[in-house]
């Protein structure tokens, strides 16, 4: 009752009562004067009702007229922003991205001068375990884009092969040589200062000019660990060890190194390659695999 | 809210302003700036002595009262909707300035069709404050709540659009805030004055 009488004051004000409607309602009006308080208070209620529209549209309307904040041009800007980064990351971190999916070109050649001196450094010369390698690089290692190495797990193998790793003696201590090509010069100075990246772009931009040797090939495969990206490492010393006629005990090494981080994604080959050097008692880097394997085996 | 809707006709714009919430600003913000009412509002209060800031503050009171007698069926469309804003804008600026000898002279013939028709405000000031005092003292919610009962919108559509569980909950939160607001009414002794 009393909700069907609000409603009939409700459309009485609004004037939305048909005519005979409206007679009848006037008519009870008559009869019952406390409908006249509350169609006053009705239409009081209706007023703030009003008013409260109105003031929601007239803050609308600020709104409006607020300069509008280019919503377009901040993604265009932020996009940009985020296209010049990954422009730099790639020019950086990817330029072999596709070149490492394929097969490395290794160049078959026989060694030059400065090969024949860095044939020794692996015999009887394994690297001190206990030395951090990393401690005077002044190259941050990036993540290699091939290794999604996020988690602890992954972490852990990363570390091991930092651990192990050591710059083989023969490379830290190369000097350039006369009568050597120039570029290749230049990639080994820009290597020696810890120029990683250069010597990453010098080596992959410039390709055809530098004489082919293996000596350009693991230089760009130590730079790609030096900064991180052992996929492509390991794709380079991998291929030395499958080209060269004769054991290449440090490729062997350095692939396994290369590998590690990998070890949740590659973890069969790379027990077996850890197993064959670790077996070998004539292995010059056999000590510091035994190391590994036994980590391994206790993960 | 969409700023690129169009509406070609004032049929088109006054079915939106009697519409939604969403849909009523976006015909009210399309035809005061994308069809100029704005810019007319302010060049004829230009025209009779008035500077920007006049023309501005007119341009958004006729607006509002445009809204609001288009909602309540006062509008006769008995001319072009641009015709009427315009003729509000008139109505305000007249009233405003008509004892003022500054300004120019505005003729405004008012009979009492057009009187009605043309109504540009409800309040007088006290009565103003005083809703203004009541309202503020309402939620947030509430007087959300309020506005889309005035809009018109069923018990439905006020659950889609604030997310109740049900129609008959919707209807309870609005009656429980139509009694709120009245008890606030009526707790100023002078509301019958009003």
């Amino acid at each position: 009752m009393h909700e069907e009488l609000d409603e009939l004051i409700d459309q009485y004000i609004r004037g939305k009562l048909s005519p005979e409607d409206k007679a009848s309602f006037e008519q009870r009006m008559k009869s019952d004067p406390t409908i006249h308080e509350k169609i006053a208070l009705a239409k009081l209620e209706l007023d703030a009702m009003e008013l409260i529209i109105e003031k929601d549209l007239r803050q609308q309307i600020n709104n409006w007229k607020k300069p509008k904040r280019n919503i377009k041009k901040y993604v265009i800007g932020l996009s940009s922003l985020a296209l010049i980064i990954i422009v730099i990351l790639w020019y950086f971190y990817i330029p072999l991205t596709q070149s490492s999916e394929k097969k490395i070109d290794i160049p078959k050649t026989q060694d030059s001068i400065i090969r024949k001196e860095l044939t020794p450094v692996a015999t009887n010369n394994a690297p001190d375990t206990t030395s951090s390698n990393l401690a005077d690089d002044n190259t941050k290692l990036e993540p290699d884009k091939k290794v999604p190495s996020v988690d602890k797990e992954e972490n852990e193998y990363l570390a091991m092969a930092n651990k192990f790793y050591m710059l083989p003696s023969a490379i830290s201590n190369l000097r350039s040589i006369d009568g050597e090509d120039d570029s290749l010069n230049q990639v080994l100075q820009s290597f020696q200062r810890k120029e990683y990246r250069k010597t990453i772009e010098i080596l992959t931009k410039s390709h055809n000019q530098i004489p082919a040797n293996n000596q350009a090939n693991e230089l760009l495969a130590h730079a790609y660990f030096k900064t991180g990206q052992f996929t492509k490492a390991s794709a380079i010393f991998n291929q030395i060890v499958t080209d060269s006629p004769v054991p290449e005990e440090e490729a062997e090494w350095y692939l396994l190194l290369s590998l590690l981080p990998q070890y949740p994604q590659d973890s069969t080959r790379i027990i077996a390659l850890t197993n064959t050097i670790a077996q070998d008692q004539y292995h010059s880097y056999q000590k510091p695999a035994q190391q590994i394997a036994e980590y391994l085996k206790s993960h | 809210m969409n700023r690129s809707i169009t509406f070609r006709t004032d049929e088109e714009l006054i079915k939106a302003i009697k519409g939604p919430d969403e849909m009523r600003n976006q015909a009210l913000y399309f035809a005061y700036f994308k069809l100029g009412w704005r810019e007319s509002a302010i060049n004829l209060v230009a025209k009779y002595g008035g500077d920007i800031h006049d023309g501005d503050e007119i341009s958004n009171d006729a607006l509002v009262a445009v809204d609001r007698n288009i909602r309540n069926d006062k509008f006769n469309q008995e001319s072009s909707l641009l015709t009427y804003y315009l003729a509000i804008v008139k109505k305000i600026w007249w009233k405003r300035t008509r004892r003022d000898p500054k300004f120019k002279s505005l003729e405004f013939e008012l009979d009492q069709e057009s009187s009605t028709s043309l109504e540009d405000d409800f309040f007088n000031k006290e009565k103003l404050s005083f809703l203004e005092k009541v309202i503020e003292q309402l939620s947030e919610s509430c007087r959300e709540l309020l506005k889309y009962t005035q809009l018109g919108y069923t018990n439905e559509e006020i659950k889609v659009e604030k997310k109740f569980k049900n129609a008959n909950m919707a209807k309870k939160a609005v009656y429980r805030c139509r009694e709120k607001l009245k008890s606030l009414l009526q707790s100023n002794s002078t509301w019958y004055d009003f």
